[in-house]
């Protein structure tokens, strides 16, 4: 199964787990099987169904804008990243 | 980017920075380069403490600092530029006297100001490199298009919580931040470290990288990060690298210099719900004995910096959930007939949670965001 590495901003929706593994084909599938554990979390990574603009998503350390974005095929053995903007400091 | 090495370093230099000289990637030639070489650093805390203390002790010659704030003690968990001492006073004349304490012959130029649209060129025209260490993405915006505009390379750091980021934008050579984050999340999603906090040592982490990236481009070194963002999780204590792309369409760096217009970033809501009350009228209120009830959201702990008399104490994510189990029903102590404010420390999480009572079927004509949240407050701590 891929792995979906969470910041920590966004581990409340995933009990506090830093990694999660799930069974996905492609980035779109992989976010949309994480974005099911809650509405507040649909929300802050889509709006309807585009990855907001705040959000960035690797694929084993490489920006899916590099790749083929959402379609993005990955499998057992990829890392997904999920970068969010943080302004802290 | 490398800058025209010094003249000559004076008998005390040699001293000083003898364990940079003995570096053959460094040495001489990379020290009279740092001494030729000048830094701006907008904000001086979290991440522009330590970026300052070693940029200073590392030998850059001349260094500006930005910053219109004084020292307050709740900085001093993470600010390690500032102490005690100097409670009170600008932070850009206390980050002074600790740099020249390591570094005499450095030369520093003190603005004690906020960067704005009427100064941002004037300040960032004048240095080799810039150093983002802001608290807010208005700013960083400011900062990237500035250095796209007049081709400067910006040394960025963020933290949150306990995650860091750090890369270096220069768009002559890779990707700005525009071209990363096209623009800042709606308020709701976008946290400060007041809001949710910040492990201290997260920006000594990354302000130390910062720095670490500072002097690489000024002494010509090594590869900066240039298309490459550092992700740190500091509770896994993992480092990881990516590589991050250049948006041809990207609304700043695709374009030429002279039409690049800076412009004003404004933080939204993505859909602002129900009202807001501003704290003086919330005071005048409660003086009126008017019947209203009042729910902080924060989390227990942040109660013990205070609560506003006779509030309901009901944690977010409790009360997401109370909502959900809740079936449409009112919650005990929250009728729906009576008006509500909602508070948090920043007023983010309360706007969030107003959306959740909508959702649960309150009226949104009786639902009130605290502005500012505790923080505007009066006598509340505020961080």
């Amino acid at each position: 199964m891929a792995v979906i590495l969470v910041p920590s901003s966004l581990r409340r929706y995933s009990d506090q787990q830093s990694r999660l593994s799930l069974s996905a084909g492609t980035i779109a599938e992989a976010l949309a099987r994480f974005a099911e554990r809650s509405k507040d979390l649909q929300n802050h990574l889509f709006a309807g169904k585009t990855l907001r603009n705040f959000v960035v998503v690797c694929k084993n350390g490489k920006d899916i804008r590099l790749l083929n974005g959402m379609e993005t095929p990955i499998g057992d053995t990829d890392e997904v990243q999920i970068i969010a903007s943080v302004a802290g400091g | 980017m490398r800058t025209d090495p010094a003249p000559s370093l004076s008998d005390a230099e040699l001293r000083r920075f003898g364990r940079h000289l003995v570096l053959p990637e460094f040495g001489i030639e990379g020290q009279r380069r740092l001494k030729a070489g000048s830094a701006l650093l907008i904000g001086l805390g979290g991440l522009g403490s330590p970026a300052a203390l070693y940029l200073a002790a590392a030998g850059v010659g001349r260094i500006g600092l930005v910053d219109a704030d004084v020292v307050e003690e709740t900085n001093l968990q993470r600010q390690i530029a500032h102490g005690y001492a100097v409670l009170g006073k600008p932070k850009i004349d206390s980050a002074r006297t600790r740099m020249l304490d390591l570094n005499p012959d450095l030369v520093i130029e003190r603005h004690r100001m906020r960067l704005d649209l009427e100064n941002a060129v004037e300040l960032i025209s004048q240095y080799d490199v810039i150093i983002d260490g802001t608290d807010n993405f208005p700013t960083r915006y400011l900062v990237n298009d500035t250095c796209v505009k007049l081709g400067k390379p910006n040394v960025f750091g963020g933290v949150l919580r306990f995650d860091g980021q750090l890369s270096v934008f220069d768009a002559r050579h890779g990707p700005c931040y525009r071209c990363i984050f096209p623009e800042p999340p709606p308020i709701e999603f976008s946290p400060n470290c007041a809001e949710a906090g910040v492990l201290g040592v997260m920006p000594g982490v990354i302000g130390c990288l910062q720095a670490t990236e500072a002097i690489k481009l000024l002494a010509g070194i090594g590869t900066p990060m240039i298309g490459r963002m550092l992700i740190y999780d500091g509770l896994d204590l993992s480092f990881n690298t990516m590589r991050i792309a250049k948006d041809s369409d990207c609304r700043v760096c695709s374009k030429a210099s002279e039409d690049i217009v800076l412009t004003e970033t404004v933080m939204v809501c993505a859909a602002p719900v129900g009202g807001t009350i501003r704290a003086e009228a919330l005071q005048g209120r409660l003086d009126a004995q008017e019947p209203l009830i009042i729910v902080d959201v924060r989390s227990p702990d942040e109660w013990l910096t205070g609560r506003i008399p006779g509030s309901i104490g009901f944690p977010k994510p409790e009360l997401e959930k109370a909502l959900a189990q809740a079936n449409g029903a009112p919650l005990s102590g929250l009728p729906m007939d009576q008006d509500i404010i909602v508070a948090c420390q920043s007023g983010m999480r309360s706007s969030a949670s107003i959306k959740f009572l909508v959702a649960a079927g309150y009226d949104p004509k009786r639902l009130f965001n605290l502005e500012q949240g505790m923080s505007a407050w009066p006598g509340h701590v505020t961080f």
